[in-house]
């Protein structure tokens, strides 16, 4: 799949009776990559697992390349093209890392049943090759994203949706990860959102930013010519 | 007394079968949705007569032949139709599903007390399953080693549903981390309805080699369904070697007490022993990180 277009609008999210995002708009060309910016509890989380379908939407719509996901399941919207990294990577620890990549082809839907791994995620991350048999459970916190990223992009995703991919991930590391995603945004032409607090990583990663404060997109623009200065003292991190 | 300890061991082993077969569809069920299916021994019920159904109509090799898939797709149907109306409706209230099943169980009791009568029915086998075979002075019961190989063939076919296919994998994605596996394009719903089928088809198939045993009644499933609990709870939820490792204790446990005492004590023996068991290991015989125990 090359990369889709996304578009929220006026996107509403609840925590039960606790609404946590209103109104939000947001447009992303196919192949582009913003990052979303905001201290912690603004809702960046909760924006990705809204557009994921993991967390409850109470108004406004969610495109895909003007396909509306509203009211569909997570897995229908994995089908759909959309892969979510999640904060914590939640890889599956009894499983060898080798399984872990291959339960991504399920977005695949029926073609993912016989279908082989891309050879291109083990160039993307080389070191996922050397432990290609060790429990997922097992790695370290690099290597437990850099898996996480690889199983996302298996099911050959249009949109990569990623929470914190920097955290608790030594410098090295995240210039790898850095590497990998870039080749794959240009080789797979993917469109990525990336919620980060590293914005020095995050922007060199993207094209665009948004700054999120209480449930609300508070700026948006593109990142060159924004100082990252300006939008961490906007968003006070 | 020596003469008594090799038959005992074997008898031991046919035993640990039985009640694997029992609890494989608990441990698959509970370690995959947290569910506690009360009407599983409903399940081995199920097996039973339709084992009786099949051998009354097709006699013979053929029959027993024919029984075991007959077995296992109408307690799976069953399994399937339990998941569909009642399981999957509950997944968030699992003490209500305890109720709702049991009430299955109360149901299909009755049923098979107003089809086939209290009294059990005698499954017809066919002759070569009467038998024994004799290896030096011992002889081993033909519908014992039956019942093993048949056990054998289900833990094969099972590590290799697990281990060699992407729905195996699938199933293991599911029970490791179900947001996660759904979040991947894995149809979650559709795992845990071939889960449910899955283990209820082969507490049908338990059913079968009960009534190679024994006479069929409507309560049957009632007397393997504890000691297939303790099954599961002593092999660590939801874990497959676990469970095998643990139902072949049991089986020996009570299987070697009944040289030195009555059956009732046995029983007792085998209670205590779980429960000792327990209280070293409280995390039974194999420690698995599923969704049942996360909570």
């Amino acid at each position: 799949m090359s990369g889709a277009a996304l578009r929220l609008e006026g996107l509403a999210a609840a925590y039960g009776q606790s609404r946590v995002l209103d109104g939000i708009d947001l447009s992303l060309p196919s192949g582009g990559a913003m990052a979303l910016v905001g201290r912690n509890g603004v809702g960046k989380s909760t924006l990705l697992g809204t557009i994921m379908g993991v967390r409850t939407q109470v108004g406004g719509r969610v495109l895909l390349d003007g396909r509306d996901m509203t009211g569909l399941s997570p897995d229908a919207r994995a089908l759909a093209g959309i892969a979510l990294v999640p904060q914590g990577r939640q890889i599956f620890p009894h499983l060898s890392v080798m399984e872990n990549l291959e339960t991504g082809l399920a977005a695949l839907g029926r073609r993912g049943r016989r279908a082989k791994l891309p050879a291109m995620l083990f160039d993307l991350f080389p070191k996922l090759r050397q432990v290609a048999g060790r429990k997922g459970g097992f790695l370290s916190g690099g290597e437990q994203q850099q898996l996480a990223i690889a199983r996302a992009l298996a099911g050959s995703p249009g949109l990569l949706l990623l929470d914190e991919p920097s955290e608790g991930v030594q410098p090295n590391v995240v210039d790898e990860i850095e590497r990998a995603l870039t080749l794959a945004r240009a080789e797979m032409g993917l469109t990525i959102l990336v919620v980060e607090q590293n914005l020095g990583f995050v922007w060199r990663l993207a094209s665009h930013y948004a700054a999120m404060d209480g449930g609300h997109i508070v700026q948006a623009g593109a990142t060159s010519g924004t100082a990252v200065e300006d939008v961490a003292r906007l968003v006070r991190i | 007394m020596e003469g008594l300890v090799l038959p005992q061991l074997f008898n031991g082993l046919s035993v640990a079968s039985l009640y694997l077969l029992a609890a494989l569809g608990l441990a698959l069920s509970f370690g995959l949705m947290r569910v506690i299916n009360m009407a599983h021994g409903e399940m081995l019920m199920l097996g039973g007569y339709l084992a009786f159904l099949t051998l009354s109509l097709v006699p013979g090799t053929g029959g027993i032949l024919l029984a075991v898939p007959v077995a296992f797709v109408g307690a799976a149907l069953m399994g399937a139709l339990i998941q569909l109306t009642l399981v999957r409706r509950l997944l968030a209230r699992p003490l209500d599903t305890l109720i709702a099943t049991w009430g299955v169980s109360l149901i299909l009791q009755q049923a098979a007390r107003d089809l086939f009568g209290a009294v059990g029915v005698e499954v017809r086998a066919p002759d070569w399953l009467a038998g024994s075979v004799q290896l030096g002075s011992m002889a081993f019961p033909t519908a014992r080693l039956f019942i093993l190989l048949a056990t054998l063939l289900v833990l094969g076919a099972l590590a290799l549903l697990f281990r060699t296919t992407r729905a195996g994998l699938h199933i293991r994605a599911v029970n490791q981390d179900r947001a996660m596996a759904a979040m991947l394009g894995i149809n979650v719903g559709r795992v845990e309805l071939m889960m449910f089928a899955l283990g209820t088809g082969i507490a049908g198939l338990a059913g079968v080699m009960l009534a190679l045993l024994g006479p069929v009644t409507p309560t049957v499933g009632q007397s393997y369904i504890v000691p297939a609990f303790l099954v599961v709870v002593l092999g660590g939820v939801g874990s497959i070697q676990g469970t095998t490792i643990a139902a072949l204790m049991l089986g020996l446990v009570s299987a070697v007490a009944q040289i030195f005492v009555d059956v009732s004590v046995a029983q007792l023996l085998l209670l205590l022993f779980v429960i000792l068991f327990l209280q070293v290991r409280p995390q039974g015989v194999i420690t698995t990180s599923s969704r049942a125990l996360d909570g």
